[in-house]
């Protein structure tokens, strides 16, 4: 497992360096560029700006002095926070990114798989309909929708008397400004685990070995959590990548609703803004990510299912 | 303090080596555009020290608004030592060194940023708030959320098509105050349709404006068919004569001008409407096309741009009719005047009138104001007459205020309220 380990990062470097570069050539061609402002820049204010960022070279030139600099680690000047480096916005916005959709992947995962679980087992039950409809809803009602309601609740409705909300409607600080995006977050990958879970785990349920435990007299307790359980994650940590990557780097509506200042808020800036630099490296991020949570995915397999070995 | 931080300061931002993307209010300064077009040293920008204390500036041309602009942050005085020991980190907290009443306490990008009341200052006696925060919120509606929920005590702007419900629930919270910002299409006077003066005097003067602004705006917003804003120092707007008239008889002039540039219900014109996409650019948009096409027969299409390509269609001249504004640079007509100034930077328009520019020049060039106003508002007069625009409205500035917020007012056209006049009433 440790070779196969090692291999798999190592080819997270071409992996890696075929998404800048895709990116890249993208980047480049979609219209409009970083100094297309209201009033047209001077020309000769315009060519010192383009000499700056390095503008000026050829797009090969540029792209080897791109990847020279991420070579270093350096991820370049932000075209837009003029004062800011890629590096230094990252270090900002992740630690946000992480604390709201990092600690809502966990929280989801086990809520999801406990009343997926619960829903399977009590099949056609008043519980297994609770959970399908709670679920319908997650899915359907976008996070617009839902984060209105929630702060119609807890920042409007609940008011203390100077007028200050139970929690507040958005903005970045101590734990009150986490719990309402958490909570968004969460209902949303809960629906889709559960749904996920309940469906794995019927079709478990269903299989010889499950038959074959319950012939030899096994309790039910122990069918289900000891031989039914393991096999019938595997679909949900298929579903883990997606979800964690989906909440710490993509949170777009949660953190917009919300204005907090994570990864979402820098990857539509840097959009709207053509901040090359600031959406590459924020590409970079997201493929480190996505190689290093399908890595751990593919490990934890290992752990769950014993027919894989590496 | 002395005149040297001063000089420093703007002999650093004309230098092109800065690469400043803002020069507009520096360029006023004698052979700033020559520095900034790289043919003169930084050295050779009009500023000199008289003494310790005392500036000297001379300007390119007579700029009665030089002192008002001084107060803009652009011209503040920087202090090199920190420029040079920190280089590009010089504006961060604990390394920014400034004059102001507050000091910088945290940035962060998208989060927060903090200023403290600064002991130094030298009216710090009659500076009251301790602590000022600024929280940059993209979305309107999570601002004006965040203002309900108690969080914050002031907005920047109200969501689009908001103020009546929120007049009904804040009144005297939601403050609105005349811009100096407008609102207007661009007509592209190359065009092949749009370069006959009788079609775009035409598109004007059907648009019934009061409708736009109370029932589908509605935030407050005056209606103009002038370029000039009425909080704008230097000039004023001039009404055209169909404004008084009923709208039957703008209608029938407006068709006669039509039909004598060649158009007709057999052969319609038609005009293709560019947009960046917001709510109310679309709205704005499916409006004038009605009043177009019901009034004129006209048949109209829109077409919605992201923001970047869009401002590269306008610039580029490939459209047609294009949604446009303009908030003024610094409290003077010529702000304004350089959106119809030939080949100016602002001039999206392609129009050119060497008399308007003449006129311009020479208002410009004049010290007594009586003169200069008269001279400037024959600029926007002959310009407007040839309707290189469509003006529609005046944008104001809307926001939610707590009550208990004692010192704002709505006075400043160019919408600057420094905190230092604000305190918060015990409540």
């Amino acid at each position: 497992m440790f070779a196969y380990t090692i291999r798999r990062l190592l080819f997270a470097v071409p992996t890696i360096l075929a998404v800048v570069t895709i990116c890249y050539v993208m980047v480049h061609m979609t219209p409009g560029g970083p100094f297309d402002l209201e009033r047209k820049l001077p020309p000769a204010v315009l060519a010192n700006l383009q000499a700056k960022y390095h503008l000026d070279e050829s797009p090969l030139q540029q792209y080897f002095y791109y990847l020279g600099r991420l070579l270093h680690g350096d991820l370049g000047a932000s075209f837009k926070y003029t004062d800011w480096t890629v590096n230094e916005l990252v270090a900002k916005a992740l630690p946000v990114s992480l604390a709201v959709g990092g600690l809502s992947v966990p929280i989801s995962m086990v809520i999801g798989i406990a009343i997926g679980t619960v829903a399977a087992v009590r099949r056609n039950s008043a519980v297994d309909y609770l959970v399908s409809a709670l679920g319908n809803v997650g899915n359907a009602v976008p996070s617009f929708v839902r984060g209105a309601v929630v702060f119609l609740v807890f920042a409007l409705l609940l008011q203390d008397s100077h007028g200050v909300g139970l929690l507040p409607a958005g903005g970045w600080g101590g734990w009150r400004f986490r719990v309402l995006p958490i909570t968004l977050l969460t209902i949303v990958n809960v629906a889709t685990i559960s749904r996920v879970m309940r469906g794995s785990l019927l079709e478990v349920l269903t299989s010889s070995f499950i038959r074959t435990a319950r012939a030899k007299g096994l309790p039910e307790r122990t069918v289900i959590l000891r031989h039914a359980m393991r096999p019938a994650l595997m679909p949900v940590l298929s579903l883990f990548t997606s979800i964690a990557l989906s909440s710490i780097t993509a949170a777009i509506v949660t953190e917009t609703v919300f204005s907090l200042p994570g990864l979402g808020q820098l990857i539509i800036n840097g959009a709207i803004n053509r901040d090359y630099t600031l959406v590459l490296g924020l590409v970079v991020l997201v493929t480190a990510i996505a190689v290093l949570f399908n890595l751990i995915v593919d490990l934890l397999y290992a752990v769950v299912d014993p027919r894989i070995r590496y | 303090m002395t005149t040297a931080d001063f000089i420093y300061a703007w002999q650093r931002e004309v230098d092109p080596k800065t690469a400043s993307v803002y020069t507009i209010l520096i360029s006023f300064i004698k052979n700033a555009k020559a520095i900034l077009a790289g043919t003169l040293p930084p050295s050779k920008l009009g500023v000199r020290a008289l003494d310790a204390y005392t500036l000297e500036v001379k300007t390119e041309s007579p700029t009665p608004f030089l002192p008002q602009m001084m107060s803009n942050p652009v011209l503040a005085p920087v202090y090199r030592p920190v420029v040079e020991q920190y280089g590009n980190e010089w504006t961060k907290p604990g390394h920014l060194i400034g004059n102001g009443a507050f000091t910088l306490q945290y940035w962060s990008p998208n989060d927060k940023l903090v200023v403290v009341k600064n002991p130094l200052y030298w009216d710090a006696a009659n500076v009251v708030l301790n602590t000022v925060d600024w929280i940059p919120i993209d979305n309107n509606d999570t601002a004006t959320k965040q203002f309900e929920s108690g969080q914050l005590d002031m907005t920047y702007e109200l969501p689009p098509g908001s103020y009546a419900s929120l007049k009904a629930k804040y009144g005297n919270e939601v403050h609105i105050a005349p811009e100096s910002a407008n609102f207007y299409f661009a007509l592209n006077v190359a065009d092949p349709e749009l370069k006959d003066v009788r079609v775009r005097e035409a598109l004007s003067m059907v648009i019934d404006r009061d409708t736009l602004v109370k029932r589908i705006l509605g935030d407050g917003e005056l209606p103009s068919a002038d370029l000039m804003p009425i909080a704008v120092d230097g000039a004023r707007p001039t009404p055209r004569d169909w404004e008084s008239w009923p709208m039957d008889k703008r209608i029938a002039t407006a068709r006669q001008l039509l039909a004598a540039a060649g158009y007709s219900v057999e052969k319609p014109l038609t005009i293709r409407y560019s947009y960046n996409t917001t709510d109310i650019n679309k709205l704005v948009g499916l409006y004038i096309l009605s009043e177009w096409r019901n009034k004129l027969g006209v048949q109209g299409k829109m077409e919605n741009q992201e923001w970047k390509v869009f401002i590269q269609t306008r610039h580029d001249g490939t459209y047609q009719v294009a949604r446009d504004g303009w908030s003024g640079d610094y409290n003077d007509a010529t702000t304004y005047l350089d959106l119809v100034r030939c080949h100016s930077d602002a001039n999206d328009t392609r129009y050119c009138n060497p008399k308007v520019d003449a006129l311009i020049t020479q208002g410009s060039n004049e010290t007594d104001e009586a003169k200069r106003t008269a001279l400037l508002i024959q600029a926007d007069q002959l310009a407007m007459s040839e309707y290189p625009m469509v003006p529609l409205y005046q944008r104001v500035t809307a926001r939610l205020v707590r009550s208990y917020v004692g010192g704002y007012t709505d006075l400043d056209p160019m919408d600057r309220v420094p905190s230092q006049d604000l305190y918060i009433i015990k409540h």
